[in-house]
């Protein structure tokens, strides 16, 4: 839903039109389901007769559709595909996957949390499976490449309720903890009974954006967030025109009741991506290759990022920002630390995790 | 009298301005086909 509102806040900054021709929006809900998805990238291309496909969903989603939208030869961008499909998969010029990636966030954090913050024994926690064991895996190739030690891997079944034995399991040496669970409700359950252990007076935490979204967890555990450093691609305290400027065409649309955000800034960024590409070739999308061609070329200052591109692969290039969740002129939010510029996917040094 | 002119008169304007829209839209844009983007959320 974020990312489609990034998407309608760009479209709407255009009035809905490319160089002199109108922008026709056809939407459904794949309810991040692989078949429905598939189902439903069939009917916008052969019913619909839609030009371009924009697909903001989860990996297996996101994989269902990728194959489909290369026989059609329909050019497809992706929110989604946050493993390490980008790699493993074979490279279609029709594909463009416009969000992060395994290792695009962990290297650059991994590398922070060694050189900046200190860290030198770490543990790693998450269920156990390729979504997650592929973040811990990004994270924990760079870390020991610096010089660190991850000294424990905590693993429990994908949806595992109670996770106090795992926590439990944690040696005393461990300085900080890089763990990663999906969706909303597991993150909460996590904040939860790391607090209610009182782990965060011992052990730090520097985690995955989604758990550390100025939105989401910040209001629910307050200050008990402060301290907490994550790898993002947005932040709301960034300072900087674009963001002031879109930020509050958010909140002129959306109203304030949810804070601007990553998933927003993201759909924003891959709209203006298309649009850009678009007004390249004059709006001529019926000359595919074309279309093809000036997607690769483009590049565009992004909301944060000082430009957004992508590689022979379609892969998105784009800066990566170290947060830190910070009371700042009274408000408890993340705030920039540093700045990587530029990271690829993969990153350089980054070998996709190993098969079982 | 007056009221009832001048009700009148805004119902052409009205009348005008309704037809006045759509063919402004289709010079605006050159009669152009529209872009399709489809959206999967």
């Amino acid at each position: 839903m974020n990312i489609k509102q990034g998407y309608d806040l760009y479209l709407q900054e255009i009035g809905y039109k490319i160089a002199g021709r109108p922008i026709s929006v056809v939407e459904y809900d794949n309810q991040t389901d692989p078949k429905l998805s598939l189902e439903v990238a069939q009917k916008l291309v052969e019913k619909d007769r839609v030009q371009i496909l924009c697909f903001g969903t989860n990996s297996a989603a996101a994989i269902a559709v990728r194959g489909y939208a290369e026989k059609a030869k329909v050019p497809m961008a992706l929110v989604g595909m946050a493993g390490s499909e980008r790699v493993t998969l074979p490279p279609s010029r029709y594909i463009f996957t416009m969000g992060y990636a395994d290792g695009q966030m962990e290297t650059p954090q991994a590398r922070y949390a060694y050189e900046k913050l200190g860290f030198r024994k770490m543990a790693l926690m998450g269920p156990d499976y390729a979504g997650s064991t592929g973040k811990l895996w990004a994270f924990q190739q760079e870390f020991e490449k610096r010089g660190g030690k991850i000294i424990q891997t905590i693993l429990w079944p994908l949806g595992e309720m109670d996770l106090a034995p795992y926590f439990a399991r944690l040696k005393p040496e461990v300085e900080a903890i890089f763990p990663f669970v999906p969706g909303d409700i597991s993150i909460n359950r996590f904040f939860k009974q790391y607090f209610e252990l009182g782990l965060d007076k011992k052990i730090n935490l520097t985690t995955h954006l989604a758990f550390a979204e100025d939105y989401f967890t910040l209001p629910i555990f307050k200050d008990k967030m402060i301290g907490i450093t994550s790898a993002g691609l947005y932040c709301l305290d960034f300072n900087s025109p674009e963001n002031k400027r879109v930020t509050e065409r958010f909140y002129a649309k959306y109203g304030k009741k949810k804070l601007m955000n990553t998933d927003a800034s993201v759909g924003y960024e891959s709209m203006k991506f298309i649009v850009t590409a678009l007004q390249a070739i004059g709006g001529n999308i019926e000359d595919t290759e074309g279309f093809l061609n000036a997607m690769h070329n483009t590049k565009m200052k992004g909301i944060v990022s000082t430009s957004v591109s992508v590689d022979a692969n379609g892969n998105v290039i784009r800066d990566v920002l170290i947060r830190q969740i910070q009371k700042k002129d009274g408000v408890i939010k993340n705030v920039v630390l540093n700045v990587y510029p530029q990271v690829r996917q993969p990153p350089e040094g980054y070998t996709v995790m190993p098969r079982k | 009298m007056e009221k009832k002119s001048s009700l009148g008169l805004m119902g052409g304007i009205c009348f005008v301005l309704l037809l006045a829209v759509p063919i402004g839209n289709l010079c605006a844009q050159g009669g152009k086909e529209p872009i399709k983007i489809g959206i999967d959320i």
